[in-house]
């Protein structure tokens, strides 16, 4: 996966602040992550969207759905965080953003894949091992499988799915294909 | 023996009186006498004081001219002040610094001073420029001075050096509040993605930027080149011919901007059957 760091010049008045701070919050860095295996755009829909330059964050808010590909993201909240490369306040506005480091989305948490859809109260995606954790009474349906638990783990390149923690609880209709889990 | 060859006698009035033929070749041509001078004298001197007088005479009128014309200034009424005018200035160029002291240039294709309020000044195709080769245009600008606010509409096209393209109907900037706000739709387009929202509001000096009201966000995996216009996602931008205050004002949009909205995301996934 490609990774490279986009910085935005320092700018000056009207909406020249507006584009900065749009280029380096809301078109950098996560151009790079994915949600999904096989990449491409992600479109990322909501109600409100909030960027921090000082705390090198997007918050994305109400009703958030990130998609890329076939898969979906959704979650009352979404928040981006990236790396920082400089200061906050040093070379103006949006300058000083790198690569994304996390995705975490929190509330009503639910990722659609054509294989699975998992469903949860939190999910962190991390940029440097490609998974997506899930946490918070889990339950993913597989076809006519479902499974529970507290902790899910999602490779997102290879696809494969792992419940820990807590009780596991698996149910397998005969005729589905079945799953992984490693009660504890 | 005296010599008379060449010689020249001087005659005299005496001479005249009492000398003969002979003795006159040599006598002037006019005849010099003490009442001549004397009356000649008097024409001079008469002369002399007639051109005096006349310099005199010529000095006067001038000064007195200048004099009474600038007594009936300092008296005069004063001039009444002329309703409806406006001030209009072709071709306008601004200076100044933004709140983080970065120096910008406004310029516009003309600048109107309203007569009844002197503080607010309308821009016609104004421009907005900034050392880092940043550009701000719109169809129309309103600056009020004492408030410290200047209004965009029209159009208003901010495209960044880096290729990023920002577009929107109207744009508030206010100077000393260190804040931009936009109540229209703003769209933004450059290689790295696109976005789009109904409003938006930049605050705490850029510090938070806010976007409210159908936020749409696209993403690319890899930038991509800059993004030429009327090309794929920027199809529909057409309009943008970024061009100097002086040139005519770009024609207006047909439609509103936006790339084709993509589907809403689907309630029920293709292969869920049911949920825990």
């Amino acid at each position: 996966m490609a990774r490279h760091t986009h910085s935005t010049p320092r700018t000056t008045a009207l909406a020249l602040i507006v584009g900065s701070v749009l280029t380096g919050g809301l078109l950098a860095g996560t151009a790079h992550g994915q949600i999904a295996f096989g990449g491409g755009p992600i479109d990322v829909r909501a109600e409100r969207a909030q960027f921090i330059d000082r705390e090198a964050k997007v918050i994305y808010s109400g009703s958030v759905v990130a998609k890329q590909g076939l898969s979906e993201l959704r979650a009352d909240t979404i928040t981006i965080e990236f790396q920082r490369t400089e200061p906050a306040g040093e070379g103006g506005v949006g300058s000083g953003i790198g690569d994304a480091e996390k995705i975490i989305a929190t509330g009503n948490v639910l990722y659609l894949t054509p294989a699975e859809r998992a469903r949860g109260n939190r999910a962190v995606y991390d940029y440097k091992t490609d998974t997506i954790t899930m946490t918070g009474d889990v339950v993913v349906t597989r076809g006519e499988d479902v499974l529970t638990g507290q902790t899910l783990i999602i490779e997102v390149a290879t696809g494969k799915s792992t419940m820990q923690g807590g009780r596991v609880r698996t149910v397998i209709n005969p005729r589905s294909s079945g799953t992984s889990a490693a009660p504890r | 023996m005296a010599s008379t060859i060449g010689a020249s006698r001087m005659t005299t009035g005496s001479d005249r009186l009492g000398g003969t033929g002979a003795d006159n070749i040599w006598e002037p041509r006019r005849l010099v006498t003490l009442a001549n001078v004397r009356r000649r004298s008097e024409r001079v001197s008469l002369l002399r004081l007639a051109f005096i007088a006349i310099a005199a005479i010529a000095i006067g009128m001038l000064m007195g001219h200048v004099v009474a014309h600038a007594l009936r200034v300092r008296f005069a009424e004063p001039p009444e002040k002329l309703s409806g005018a406006s001030v209009r200035m072709l071709s306008p160029r601004f200076t100044g610094r933004d709140a983080s002291g970065t120096p910008y240039i406004i310029t516009a294709a003309a600048a109107v001073r309203r007569p009844d309020n002197p503080d607010i000044i309308d821009l016609e195709r104004p421009k907005i420029e900034d050392t880092l080769g940043s550009v701000v245009i719109a169809d129309t600008g309103v600056f009020e001075r004492d408030r410290g606010v200047l209004l965009l509409t029209g159009n208003v096209v901010v495209r960044e050096v880096e290729g990023n393209i920002f577009v929107s109907d109207s744009t508030e900037y206010l100077v000393e509040a260190k804040r931009v706000t936009g109540q229209s739709a703003v769209r933004g387009i450059g290689p790295l993605g696109e976005v789009r929202a109904d409003g938006y509001d930049v605050n705490e000096a850029g510090d938070v930027l806010t976007l409210t009201g159908n936020v749409w966000t696209r993403l690319y995996p890899e930038r991509r080149a800059s993004v030429a216009i009327g090309e794929g996602p920027a199809a529909g931008l057409d309009f943008l011919q970024l061009k100097d205050a002086t040139q005519p004002s770009p024609p207006p949009r047909s439609a509103q901007p936006g790339p084709a909205a993509p589907p809403a995301p689907s309630e029920q996934t293709p292969v869920n059957n049911g949920g825990g």
